[in-house]
């Protein structure tokens, strides 16, 4: 961020600076992670195959899946250096580590990959019910598992992490959006020779995820895990609050792929939103007779096509509108302004998780202490229905206008005040179609996961 | 970085093959268990014969159910009938441990409902019925299947035992073999880079 006054740098805090140059940072997080996900691997695999009686399930997809765009809004990709999936990456780097460059096809085509692996798991949980089999997350895990240490065992640094990780589209967009950022105070860069937050040193490994911070304009990456804090001779490396979304528009470079993403999600949030409703099965079966199938399979799949499609046509289409104005490419002004719909995919994510920890988080203790042979009867509520539903609402309220802000503020630095308004006009509309689909499918209520 | 070149390739040579052996084997384990059972009953004017596949069916893993419907008096198969299968499973019969824990289950019978389509396809013989069921928790089900037709409407009841599965030895033999390999091949090129960049890796 190039802003003029001093940003609040969290790092002139003592305890703060002397903690996250410590070992313990990330450390200690990392072994309480990893002992979670130890527990998690076996109940996956070998525990009670009923839902509602798997720690795994709980665990995963009741706390921390629900709970993981809170943690990237709050505090960046901070969860990705906690998780143990990257662990395992740097051990059998250390074990087995080939050490070679990133193909370039992964380099160039990683964010493509990501985007259609996270469209292929979202796809094929609804249609093998991935989230209500403990077997099937477990299956999810194992590959992922193998996939870490087998990208560790042959390429640098964090490979998997940074072009491969399903979660990693999601992860930078969110993160993109929110409130902590990691910089480098470039005069001070620019004066360096060594290069140690990249390269490493003594005190901690370079960059895992291959940023030089002196370069980084976008939180997209960088998952705070303070091997730069440490490495830095020159305490160079700043942590600030921010306004959230700022990045977006302050932004010099849109990639299309992160776009792309971003507007196929509010679909995707979508299809989860509507799956999850009691009405979802009738809505289905209203398909098959439209259309005239006999296949449940292929009625969600054309629903989910159809829901993924949607939201890119009408981004094109304002587009269309827009660039009429700016005289930009489609291509272009898409890249730019696909960011803007980030704020409402992450209200309406926020809002429908919302509902699986505060309606079904009881389950999490209740199967923790099946772990221990105790069978816990009672409600699975921590709240109320319809206080989660005012939640709900306003989440998708703050998310649309996050997201009307966002594509304005996008307008306004990219075309001047001037233009602003005009240009972000037909983008104002499709945000609100979005917002107004999203709040109508939070009026109904949702089924539970457990 | 350390490198312990030759008994470490061993030891990896040793316990690939090891992994290799036992997905092989869990392999073969798992498909020997995989043939149909049949069961035949009579009810009404039909001839009913159910088969499952597999023939250990483990609860919420999905289950092809397989009828064939004739007709009781001359023995020709019935096409064109409305068909249900309805399974039930009380909760006294299931042998999942914790099965009284959540609110939501408490005093309910599982049941699901599915409807048998008809397969005309080539491979298969006419009448024959088919649905994918999901039983979600092990234990014994009673499986009501109504035909209505015009020879009339009936209903004829199948039990199905639900086993409880555990880990999946064979995919998980596959993947760690998997890993190994790919062990196995970074350290050979590990072992490539050391000695061309003459011990410094």
């Amino acid at each position: 961020m190039s802003s003029k006054k001093t940003p609040i740098n969290f790092l002139k805090y003592s305890l703060v600076k002397s903690f996250m140059k410590s070992r313990l940072y990330p450390g200690i997080f990392q072994w309480m992670a990893l002992i979670v996900f130890a527990v998690v691997m076996v109940e996956a695999l070998a525990g009670p195959l009923a839902p509602s009686e798997n720690f795994a399930t709980a665990a995963t997809w009741i706390i921390w899946f629900p709970l993981l765009p809170v943690l990237f809004f709050l505090f960046g990709r901070f969860w990705c250096s906690v998780c143990p999936f990257s662990w395992i990456s740097d051990i059998s780097q250390k074990l087995f580590g080939a050490n070679l460059k990133v193909p370039n096809f992964i380099r160039k085509y990683g964010l493509w990959t990501v985007d259609i692996v996270f469209i292929f798991i979202t796809w094929s949980d609804h249609i093998w019910g991935i989230v209500e089999s403990p077997r099937g997350t477990g299956v999810v895990l194992v590959l992922m598992f193998a996939g870490v240490m087998i990208t560790g065992m042959f390429f640098e640094r964090r490979t998997w992490c940074r072009y491969i990780c399903f979660l990693g589209g999601v992860s930078s967009n969110y993160s993109r959006s929110g409130m902590l950022e990691l910089r480098a105070n470039k005069d001070i860069c620019q004066t360096c020779k060594t290069k140690d937050c990249y390269r490493g040193n003594d005190k901690a490994p370079g960059c895992p995820m291959f940023e030089l911070p002196m370069a980084m304009e976008t939180s997209a990456s960088c998952n705070l895990c303070a091997n730069c804090i440490k490495t830095c001779p020159h305490d160079s490396i700043r942590i600030s609050p921010r306004i959230p979304t700022s990045e977006f528009w302050s932004q010099t470079r849109a990639h299309f792929e992160e776009s792309f993403l971003a507007i196929v999600l509010v679909g995707i949030v979508f299809v989860q939103n509507i799956t999850m409703l009691d009405v979802y099965s009738s809505f289905l079966e209203w398909i098959e007779q439209l259309l005239g199938i006999s296949n449940v399979n292929i009625a969600f799949t054309i629903l989910f096509i159809i829901a993924m499609a949607a939201p890119v046509i009408l981004i094109f289409t304002a587009t269309a509108f827009s660039k009429r104005i700016t005289g930009e490419t489609l291509a272009n002004a898409f890249a730019k302004f696909g960011y803007a719909v980030i704020p409402l995919d992450l209200a309406g994510m926020l809002a429908h998780n919302l509902f699986h920890i505060l309606a079904e988080g009881k389950a999490i203790y209740f199967t923790l202490m099946g772990l221990f042979g105790m069978h816990m009867e009672g409600t699975m509520a921590l709240v109320s229905d319809p206080t989660i539903q005012i939640m709900q609402y306003f989440l998708v309220i703050a998310g649309t206008f996050g997201s009307l802000y966002t594509a304005y503020r996008i307008a306004k630095s990219n075309y001047g005040a001037g233009k602003a308004w005009s240009v972000s006009m037909p983008y104002f509309i499709i945000v609100i179609i979005f917002g107004l689909v999203n709040f109508l499918a939070f009026t109904v209520r949702m089924g539970m996961r457990m | 970085m350390n490198y312990r070149g030759k008994p470490l390739k061993r030891v990896l040579f040793y316990l690939a093959l090891l992994i290799f052996m036992l997905s092989f084997a869990a392999n073969v384990l798992a498909s020997g268990g995989h043939e149909d059972i049949k069961q035949e009953e009579k009810v009404g004017n039909y001839q009913v014969t159910m088969e499952t596949q597999p023939e250990i069916i483990l609860a919420n893993e999905k289950a092809t159910i397989k009828i064939l419907v004739k007709n009781e008096a001359d023995g020709q198969p019935v096409i064109g009938a409305k068909i249900t299968n309805k399974a039930t499973m009380e909760k006294s019969n299931s042998t999942s441990s914790g099965m009284s824990g959540m609110e939501k289950e408490a005093d309910m019978d599982e049941y699901v409902e599915t409807v048998m389509n008809e397969r005309s396809d080539m491979d298969m013989e006419p009448g024959t019925y088919m649905a994918e069921v999901n039983f979600k928790y092990p234990g014994n089900w009673e499986q009501a299947i109504s035909i209505t037709s015009s020879l009339g409407e009936s209903t004829i009841n199948f039990p199905v035992s639900v086993s409880e599965s555990g880990p999946n030895y064979a995919f998980l033999g596959i993947v760690a073999g998997l890993v190994v390999v790919a062990a196995i091949v970074a350290g050979i090129i590990k072992k490539k880079k050391y000695a061309e960049n003459g011990g410094v890796l």
